[in-house]
């Protein structure tokens, strides 16, 4: 089982490549998403106040 | 059609529009996103030339036809603010130029990575990465152009003129495997002659493009939003009974 | 019209040349930028050599990236668009004798020195002719693609870096088939040069149409 997983997270040696191109946009497209989230957030907080 | 598009140019009625469709925009594609992420690192065969590395393209595509799909929609918006002053269609073209960055660097960055254990080098300057690189640099160009007018008003026209003279570039970066011999693969699912891929890999690639196609106009919708928003605060805020 | 087309590039011409700061500015910094290329690479003639006409190209880049801030900006600060607008002179004149001027005075000193250029920087002068018609093909297509963008950013407020950052971009193709040309005219291939004349027929129709919008824009 462990074997298994660690097989698969290696990747047949790419895992570099496949795990960055993975883990870099997805972070930077889902970071940008809660920004403007809680962007949102304020700006109808704000809103409400006036 | 038009009447209903005149009907809904008008901002606060695309608001009431929008609204429910970015909440069902919301939950659908991080569902799809996440679909398509387990097809694409679990479910889908190792390719029998490139080993692992073909799972690079379900990731690399899809954010590269984003790309280009979110600068033609630029470009159009642009040209309808241009012609027809709609101020919607600017905010929406604004609004949308961050995420294209974003998915021009994720398709950069993962051409990159995915032509290092294929093509044994991180960069070519073939046509096809010259040409992205190009408008990669438009985007940038665009952001910029944004804020560097003390009147917002003469800015509003220069990003749509430079969003219009940018336009060349698409075509260029469309058919450039086309013109020239370049290392980059020509294109294997939009072309004449059907498909060249097995169904097993277009599955995730297709979910992939749907989820960031999904995910770019529930991102589009919200920005949208918090720039309306903006804009009615400091109208109550500068009005002079207030 | 056509009278008034001449006036405007008598008129642009007299500004050119009795301004000496601005006829003069783009061909010595094309020469200073020339002189960096062989005292960086050392005294390697082989490099230099092989470079020559690249540092060429570059060097016209930057000539015409420097010289295009002053395009359309002293008539802009000073008015005297404006005042053009209001008497109802047409713009198409005034955009195409700016660029026929800018052309004369930043890109034709170049195209005429750049065999001398070529034979300074030890390239090998059967590269000449092909260096002489790219060129002749490429700096009017600097001025062309760089009139709309100098006309966008009037009034910005950090107007030269943000005019070099949005005009490379749209020079980087140009410059690609411009040295390609170079390199393969000598084995009787003419496809980069066909390929920048047409770029340049287009350009000639689009884009001073679109630089007179932007004007018109501008002086609102």
């Amino acid at each position: 089982m462990i074997d298994e997983i660690l097989n698969f997270i290696n990747m047949n040696g790419h895992s570099f490549y496949i795990w960055t191109a993975y883990f870099i946009p997805l972070t930077l497209i889902f970071s940008y998403i809660l920004i403007q989230r809680s962007k949102l957030k304020r700006m109808k907080k704000y809103e409400t106040k006036i | 059609m038009l009447k209903y598009f005149h009907k809904y140019a008008n901002p606060g009625k695309f608001l009431t529009l929008a609204l429910p469709v970015r909440k069902i925009m919301g939950i659908v594609s991080i569902g799809v996103v996440t679909v398509g992420l387990i097809f694409a690192l679990f479910l889908s065969p190792p390719d029998y030339q490139q080993k692992e590395t073909v799972r690079i393209m379900y990731i690399h595509v899809p954010a590269a036809w984003m790309s280009l799909m979110i600068y033609a929609f630029i470009f159009f918006s642009s040209v309808v603010f241009l012609v027809w002053k709609f101020p919607l269609f600017l905010i929406l073209a604004k609004e949308s130029v961050t995420i294209g960055v974003i998915f021009t660097f994720t398709a950069l960055l993962t051409g990159s990575l995915w032509g290092k254990p294929t093509w044994g080098t991180y960069w070519v300057w073939d046509a096809r990465l010259t040409s992205f690189l190009v408008l990669f640099f438009i985007y940038l160009g665009l952001k910029l152009i944004m804020d560097s007018f003390s009147y917002s008003s003469k800015g509003d026209y220069a990003f749509g003129y430079l969003a219009l003279i940018g336009g060349f570039n698409l075509p260029i970066i469309k058919f450039s495997v086309d013109w020239w011999n370049t290392l980059h693969q020509p294109a294997s699912i939009l072309r004449t002659g059907g498909i060249s891929i097995s169904s097993e890999m277009l599955i995730p690639l297709f979910l992939m493009a749907i989820g960031f196609l999904f995910l770019f106009i529930y991102i589009l919708l919200v920005s949208v939003e918090i720039n309306l928003k903006k804009r009615k605060i400091i109208y109550y805020k500068n009005k002079p009974d207030n | 019209m056509i009278k008034l087309f001449f006036l405007f590039l008598l008129k642009d011409f007299k500004s050119y040349l009795l301004d000496s700061n601005k006829s003069w500015f783009a061909i010595s910094f094309f020469l200073l930028c020339v002189l960096i290329f062989p005292l960086t690479y050392g005294s390697s003639v082989d490099l230099l050599k092989k470079t020559a006409i690249a540092s060429i190209w570059i060097c016209a880049l930057f000539s015409n990236l420097i010289s295009l801030e002053s395009l359309f900006k002293e008539d802009y600060q000073n008015g005297v668009l404006l005042q053009y607008r209001i008497n109802k002179i047409p713009f198409s004149i005034i955009v195409i004798t700016k660029c026929i001027s800018h052309w004369v005075f930043t890109g034709l000193p170049i195209i005429f020195f750049s065999p001398f250029f070529l034979i300074f920087l030890s390239g090998s002068s059967s590269d000449a002719l092909g260096l002489f018609f790219s060129l002749l093909f490429g700096t009017p297509l600097f001025s062309l693609l760089g009139m709309p963008i100098a006309a966008l950013t009037l009034g910005a407020t950090a107007r030269g870096p943000l005019l070099i950052f949005l005009s490379i971009p749209f020079f980087l193709p140009i410059i690609i088939f411009g040295v390609l040309g170079v390199n393969s005219f000598n084995s009787g291939s003419y496809s980069e040069y066909y390929l920048l004349c047409a770029i340049l027929s287009i350009s000639i129709v689009i884009l001073p149409y679109i630089t007179i919008k932007i004007l018109q824009e501008s002086l609102k």
